[in-house]
């Protein structure tokens, strides 16, 4: 049927941007599926380099009946978007294993432009964009080889230039069409990596992972609060043995409560925060946290949380405030005491003892601050893994090596032994600030745990025996901290952070880090109601109607624009020297109504006219003389050669 | 002879065909046409209708997942969709394709037409397709303002008088999201004369004597000497035989004629074989006596077409071939 002329190319083509694509993908999918994946792909690559022809149909359909079974079984069903991706982008590699007519790369095209869009459910770093980008424009590129020969600089060239002009159009509709709320709920991707869990178990981990991956931005209105940053993510209020829940009562009991809201005069920061997409629901504040942003919102605890869960970067404003002193009800009290598990029973014994000696609770929250401080606490990442079920006692009188698990979940024992109300929660702690725009930059290696501790008469107050072991680690992020810098950077995965001893890297970093922060806020965190600010802006409430008008004015005129200038009559090509003057002449004379045969040359036409005019038959033959001398003499068209022969022109009008 | 049965046509293709008609209102029947606003018709190729239902996808994605970047690439997929049909059009603007000849062959070679294209702006990727029950194609990059000369083979291979069909001037450029089209309806009638089979009988020829004998037909000339008449007074002297009025003092005219009698007869009925076969022999009998200029008649059972040459002559034989369709 129709043949298809630069079918390598286009092949070629195809599966580069597929091997892209599961590059991007190579962190979401199972290792042996994307195994898989790179293999058909590599096949493909092979093929198009070796000339080979293509599998017959048998052979590649029973593969792909494999691959899908083996799809099945690695990715399960779960989760519905991954499982949607890799479909994709397998059904795309075996069509393009298969393809030999025009209307199968056709379709091979179309998904592509699918499967790239849908990279940016997964990350939407402005790196990723550009090469997405780069992507979009080869794949344009590919439309066009398919229908004419020209090779593939030139089509991607077009392809680039024809993207180029449609973009301020389509940013212009993104900025002004208005934005739709979602049609119905669409199950979001799930992301595996996070720095907090529901559950904190600290005691059978031996090495802590940290990654430099963003968690989210927080941008301070006015007055940054004082440092240390507590920026509480989850609860956890039941112990079993080993590792800290969050239980069912707290998940499900904790809707918003109004208490907190007379209490505006203890009012202690007002920030937006930006988040990375993620999945899971908690979200980020300080204290007491509540939010009038649409999809956020704010528990009895204080915590905010998102109301849909919904895999893409998050911005909401948030008003933090001071807890309350409201006493405790009998049966939360009763709840933050509550231990099932007693089998530590030297650190049961500590705290009794510490009970003991002081008198109230105030006095109990500093001995216990002091125990940590003086009896050779070490903080550390890479600490001895311990079992059984008194870990506890283990960790406290044996090893005394940790990390903030370790500590927090000690100190909500001993509190909760010793008949105090505590509870440990989850977040980050600090952030890396950059004084530039007032931003503070959380990473997954902020991620801290800490006990919030219920004192009579003061109210929920933080417990962080980290603090006194590391009292560095409370000021900024582990990054500036440089007493355990090193043991920090040899636990990093190489990245700028790890380099950020020599300034020009760091000046660098934070500059990209800017870059990426104005990124996220204007391009991904532009929603609906930044939209509604941006229109007030220019148009005033009053006039916000005019939008659509506009949107399909300007789109109108634009076409209209285009079309006109497609259509503009294209100036001829470029004449010899000499030969515009020439035409002059004898539009002159025909203006004079001499009639020239038409099948003169030029010279016998100069002639010509010469003899029917004689008034100016001197200068036309003069003329003549340097139409020949350029023309066919050789003799270059200087400048002076040109006002000579406008001269000539001059004397030929004016003589009668 | 493998004999083909024409499907009848469809309720729905009929129909088509009618609202085809009704909309072109003939204003394609002519020999050379003029892409311009009027006779350009612009769609979304297949292509593009995938393409447009991706960019569907894409802003439900974009919407659903509150996602800047899919939306922006799904905009940008519509706005191309448009860009695609003003260049497609202004890209196909202009272009003329005039009709030069038709080409009839000997079947089972297939006739051909040729036609003319040219330009002013360069118009990229065309493709011409014959739109007859089976279709051809003839594609050329580009068209500038040169004259073009592209010939377009028509699917005919069996011995028949055929009208040409509608044909479609088509552009996918670019990308080939859209097409742009139009027709051209020419007015020409092309012939696949039945193929060439060799007669080494004599039948036709000993006929020709037979003929001749009777003298169906003489009349006076100048070529070939006949006889010597009596001078009448009306005759005039440059024929007088003056030899013989030497000789005998008698004025004589020397008369001459043009044998132009039935030097062959072509006959249907004296053909071998079975109709088809018989068309064959007659269609090369035609051939081999233009070529060697002996003038002829052809006999069908249905008509005759009287004694003559030339290739005006064979023209109208050979059509005559190729519509008879009498038995034997």
């Amino acid at each position: 049927m129709s043949i298809i002329k630069n079918e390598k190319v286009i092949n070629f083509s195809l599966s580069f941007i597929y091997a892209c694509l599961i590059v991007f993908f190579i962190a979401h999918l199972p290792l042996v599926f994307v195994g898989v994946l790179a293999l058909i792909c590599a096949w493909n690559f092979y093929i198009t380099l070796s000339n080979k022809p293509k599998p017959n149909a048998w052979l590649a359909n029973i593969l792909a009946g494999v691959s899908l079974v083996l799809m099945l079984y690695t990715i399960g069903m779960s989760d519905t978007v991954i499982l949607f991706v890799a479909m994709l982008l397998l059904a795309s590699l075996f069509k393009l294993l298969q393809a030999k007519t025009k209307k199968h790369y056709h379709v091979i095209t179309t998904l592509t432009f699918f499967s790239l869009s849908s990279v940016y459910l997964f990350n939407q770093s402005i790196l990723t964009t550009l090469t997405v980008s780069g992507l979009y424009i080869l794949n344009f590129a590919v439309l066009g080889l398919l229908e004419s020969k020209h090779n593939l600089k030139i089509a991607s060239k077009q392809s680039g230039k024809l993207l180029l002009l449609a973009l301020p159009l389509a940013i212009f509709l993104l900025l002004f069409l208005p934005k739709m709320p979602a049609f119905w709920q669409l199950p979001g991707p799930k992301l595996a990596k996070t720095g907090l869990s529901e559950q904190v178990d600290p005691f059978d981990i031996a090495k802590l992972s940290n990654s430099d991956e963003l968690v989210f931005r927080a941008e301070f209105n006015e007055e940054k609060p004082v440092a240390p940053y507590y920026w509480r993510a989850i609860v956890h209020d039941e112990f079993n043995g080993n590792a800290w829940l969050t239980s069912d009562f707290l998940k499900y009991n904790n809707l918003k409560a109004n208490t907190q809201s007379k209490n505006d005069e203890q009012l202690i920061a007002s920030y937006s925060v930006i988040t990375e997409p993620a999945t899971q629901k908690w979200l980020y504040g300080l204290a007491y946290s509540s939010s009038n942003s649409q999809n956020v919102e704010g528990n009895s605890l204080g915590l905010l949380r998102k109301k849909n869960r919904q895999a893409k970067s998050l911005q909401y404003d948030v008003n933090s405030f001071n807890f309350v002193t409201l006493p405790l009800g009998e049966f939360e009290e009763k709840r933050y005491k509550y231990l099932t598990h007693k089998k530590n029973i030297k650190t049961s014994s500590l705290a009794k003892n510490l009970k003991q000696k002081t008198h109230s609770d105030r006095d109990f929250y500093n001995s216990l601050l002091q125990y940590f401080a003086g009896t050779g606490f070490t903080y550390t990442l890479t600490p001895t893994p311990m079992s059984g079920d008194n870990t506890i006692d283990q960790f406290l009188f044996d090893n005394k090596r940790g990390f903030c698990g370790h500590y927090a979940s000690a100190a909500a024992y001993i509190f909760r032994t010793a008949g105090i109300p505590a509870r440990l929660v989850s977040g980050y702690l600090g952030g890396e600030l950059n004084q530039d725009n007032n931003t503070l930059t959380v990473r997954q290696y902020d991620a801290h745990a800490w006990v919030e501790v219920y004192l009579q008469n003061e109210g929920w107050v933080i417990f962080d025996a980290t603090a006194v072991v590391a009292p560095e680690r409370l000021n900024g992020s582990l990054s500036q901290n440089q007493e355990l810098n090193n043991e920090f950077k040899s636990n990093l995965d190489f990245g700028l952070v790890s380099l950020s001893n020599f300034p020009a890297i760091n000046w660098l970093r934070l500059e990209l880090e800017n870059l990426d922060y104005q990124w996220s806020s204007w391009v991904l965190g532009f929603d609906e109601e930044k939209q509604n600010d941006f229109l007030k802006s220019i148009f005033g409430s009053k006039n916000i109607w005019l939008v659509p008008l506009i949107v399909l004015l300007t789109a109108g005129f634009c076409f209209v624009g285009y079309f006109v200038y497609l259509n503009l009559p294209k100036r001829p090509a470029k004449l010899a020297p000499m030969v515009k003057e020439f035409y002059e002449i004898k539009a002159w004379a025909k203006k004079q109504k001499i009639n020239t045969p038409d099948n003169l040359t030029p010279s016998q036409q100069l002639h010509f006219f010469a003899e029917q005019l004689p008034h100016s038959a001197q200068s036309i033959n003069t003329f003549s003389q340097l139409f020949n001398q350029v023309r066919y003499g050789k003799k270059p068209f200087t400048k002076e050669r040109k006002t000579q022969a406008k001269d000539l022109i001059k004397l030929i009008k004016i003589s009668k | 002879m493998p004999k083909k049965t024409a499907k009848r046509p469809s309720l729905f293709k009929s129909f088509k065909q009618s609202l085809f008609n009704k909309l072109l209102k003939n204003k394609h029947l002519k020999n050379s046409i003029t892409l311009e606003h009027r006779t350009i018709y612009v769609l979304p190729s297949s292509l593009g209708w995938y393409f447009v239902i991706v960019a569907i996808l894409n802003f439900v994605m974009g919407i659903n997942y509150q996602n800047n970047l899919i939306l922006i690439m799904s905009y940008l997929m519509f706005v191309v969709m448009i860009i695609a049909v003003l260049m497609g059009y202004s890209n196909a603007k202009g272009l003329t394709v005039k009709f030069k000849d038709a080409f009839n062959s000997y079947a089972p070679q297939k006739p051909s037409i040729v036609f003319e294209l040219q330009s002013p702006t360069v118009t990229q990727s065309i493709n011409l397709t014959y739109q007859g029950s089976e279709q051809t194609h003839k594609y050329t990059d580009e068209v500038d303002n040169k004259p073009q000369i592209l010939t377009l083979c028509l699917p005919y291979s069996s011995r028949g008088k055929y009208t040409v069909q509608r044909i479609k001037i088509a552009s996918n450029y670019p990308f080939g999201l859209i097409t742009v089209w139009s027709y051209i309806q020419l007015q020409t009638d092309v012939f696949v004369y039945p193929s060439l089979e060799q007669v080494h009988s004599d039948a036709h020829v000993s006929m020709l004597d037979e003929q001749a004998d009777k003298g169906i037909s003489t009349q006076s000339g100048s070529e070939e000497f006949e006889a010597l008449i009596p001078h009448l007074p009306e005759m005039g002297l440059q024929r007088v035989s003056w030899k013989h009025y030497a000789k005998t003092q008698q004025l004589l005219v020397k008369e001459f004629v043009d044998f132009k009698i039935a030097n062959a007869l072509f006959d249907f009925t004296l053909m071998n074989g079975d109709t088809e076969q018989r068309l064959s022999q007659l269609c090369f009998l035609v051939c081999e006596a233009t070529e060697k200029n002996t003038p002829f008649m052809l006999k069908l059972p249905s008509k005759t077409i009287n004694t003559n040459t030339g290739q005006q002559h064979k023209q109208q034989c050979l059509a005559l071939l190729c519509s008879y369709n009498g038995g034997v």
